[in-house]
């Protein structure tokens, strides 16, 4: 493969990163919250709000069932409101985005009713405020779950992120469909595949990794 | 270790000689029933007082409303009618912040310990401070003085997955006195527990209550934990007390059916089963009478099988019996038989023991 071409695939990987990563972020700060309150939000729960939960239950399933190729060309005029454009990396980052909200927040939302309903009991018993049981109980108890579920969302958006070269997102994806398959290259697809295998691969492991760390359920010799 | 002790508690009080520490006045509590509009009553118009510095203990089947009887106390639920007094307190008048403050006043103990597991030992203990916003240095001093109170002090930086149950109580009891509550409510707390380690939870709740005067209230379906520590017991079936007083009067003189089988699973004066369908009604010609007699105080020692032997001159057989001590006073249970034709003369020399002694049945 010429050194042209490495290039190519050295762009494509930071771009399918860098685009992954400000949509995870973006995703954790507005989804944590969203799924902290659908968590606990339902009847007889810390911030009773049984309308308010149902309602953004029906919009999270909605934004999840929408195929992504669909959500991407569905907001493109939200996308160009955002981002001024609907072509090119930093456009794409939008749908991503929009994309991992919702999947972010039913993560963090199962985490946290993992949690073992004694724990909320006993912290209002000890006089607890609402935001000191989410702040001081809820999220560290469920950090493992957590993190493995934000490993899971990064995996899923390198997965989606390949769908952004239908807007001229860029990245390995956009990368593999224009040289490998639409230039007969196949030796580039192999070399896409091959990293995105080896990304995934990393990111799983070490997402585990840190799971098992912050879980202090596990007795430890 | 006596650096524990409140100065302004004192020795715990007599029962009735200080206005209580807790109150109930015809408290209720219902609740609709999961897909009906028919109302589930789990306390029905439970009047109550315990007194500062007691150890109140409170049995009854599940679903008898023990578990709701005690967190009306600290209102993690809501009497639906009545009023819950804490230390003259009214707890259904007080708002959030109102009953927030109550709370940390009150502390809490449960079956399944209900530890942080993301927390060390010191900072679940320290986390009742961090809560109410001590500071970083006072919190290490009081956790320091509570892990030397449960002995744990080795165990700080543990977390609670690595802790054997009993352990995991001590840090339980330790947190819930880390505010230095008036008030101590025991939920199960040693129903997860083997009986060796239930005793020495129960110990440490003693010694607790002795060197700093909290009131306890505990529930539990365990006749022995209230045979062990409560001074006084509620008795509850159906969201009723339906039988209350001195541990020792109740264990001596249970009024109702639930009371004297509680009792029995702890003294064994039920009938051994292979007795008890050999029992019969009437006298059977040149058989036995079987009788029951109750030790209880000042009484329980007299020498009774020797005076019905030696002193009547009966062939006396024991079939089985238990003493045992309840709050340091001795109580126990005796299932002997006798010639059916001795009876009324045995029953004679019993009363005049001072003990009580019935009848059972007869035995061929």
């Amino acid at each position: 493969m010429s050194p042209e071409l490495l290039g190519l695939v050295a762009d494509a990987t930071g771009e399918t990163l860098y685009m992954v990563a400000v949509a995870a972020l973006l995703g954790t700060a507005l989804g944590l919250p969203l799924g902290v309150f659908l968590a606990t939000s339902g009847r007889g729960e810390l911030f009773e709000a049984v309308a308010l939960n149902r309602l953004l239950g029906v919009l999270v399933n909605a934004t999840r069932s929408t195929p992504f190729i669909i959500l991407v060309v569905a907001i493109i005029p939200f996308t160009r409101l955002i981002a001024g454009t609907s072509i090119g990396t930093n456009a794409a980052m939008v749908p991503l985005t929009v994309a991992a909200i919702p999947f972010i927040a039913r993560i963090i939302e199962t985490a946290v009713r993992e949690v073992d309903q004694g724990l909320i009991e006993a912290s209002r018993a000890m006089g607890a405020t609402p935001l000191q049981i989410v702040g001081k109980v809820l999220l560290p108890e469920a950090r493992p779950a957590i993190v493995l579920g934000l490993t899971l969302t990064v995996v899923s958006l390198i997965g989606y992120s390949a769908m952004v070269g239908a807007v001229g997102g860029g990245g390995l994806g956009d990368l593999g469909i224009r040289y490998g398959y639409q230039r007969f290259m196949p030796e580039v697809m192999a070399v896409v595949v091959l990293v995105l295998i080896v990304l995934v691969q990393t990111l799983q492991s070490a997402g585990e990794a840190l799971a098992r760390h912050v879980n202090k359920r596990i007795r430890r010799a | 270790m006596n650096v524990l002790v409140r100065v302004d508690a004192g020795p715990p009080a007599r029962a009735g000689s200080a206005p209580p520490a807790i109150r109930f006045e015809a408290v209720s509590k219902t609740y609709p029933a999961r897909g009906s509009d028919a109302l589930v009553t789990a306390l029905d118009a439970v009047s109550l007082a315990v007194a500062p510095g007691e150890i109140y203990g409170v049995i009854g089947r599940s679903g008898a409303g023990k578990s709701t009887l005690l967190r009306v106390i600290n209102g993690l639920e809501r009497a639906s009618t009545g009023r819950v007094l804490v230390d003259g307190t009214e707890v259904g008048a007080l708002d959030g912040a109102g009953l927030r403050a109550l709370r940390r006043r009150i502390g809490m103990i449960f079956q399944h310990f209900n530890l942080l597991s993301s927390r060390t030992v010191f900072d679940n203990i320290a986390f009742p401070l961090e809560l109410a916003g001590a500071r970083p240095p006072a919190i290490r001093a009081r956790v320091e003085q509570l892990l030397d109170l449960v002995g744990l002090e080795d165990k700080r930086g543990r977390y609670p997955a690595e802790l054997s149950g009993g352990q995991k109580q001590r840090v339980g009891i330790a947190r819930a006195l880390a505010t230095e509550p008036r008030v101590l409510l025991s939920d199960e707390a040693t129903s997860a527990l083997d009986p060796e380690t239930t005793r020495a939870i129960l110990e440490l709740l003693r010694r607790v209550n002795a060197l700093t005067g909290v009131t306890i209230v505990l529930i539990t379906h365990e006749m022995q934990v209230i045979k062990e520590i409560a001074g006084r017991v509620a008795v509850m079936e159906a969201g009723r007390i339906i039988e209350e007083g001195a541990v020792y009067d109740v264990f001596a003189r249970p009024r109702t059916a639930t009371a004297r089988s509680f009792v029995a699973s702890v003294t064994g004066s039920g009938v051994p089963a292979d007795l008890a369908g050999e029992l019969s009604p009437q006298p059977i010609g040149g058989g036995r009478a079987v009788l029951r007699i109750v030790l209880t105080g000042a009484q329980a020692t007299a020498p009774i099988v020797s005076q019905l032997a030696r002193g009547a001159g009966i062939d006396v057989q024991i079939l089985s019996g238990q003493v045992d001590r309840i709050g340091g006073v001795p109580f126990g249970n005796l299932l002997l038989a006798v010639p059916a034709q001795a009876e009324a003369v045995a029953l004679d020399l019993v009363q005049r023991h001072g003990l009580s002694g019935e009848v059972l049945g007869y035995v061929a």
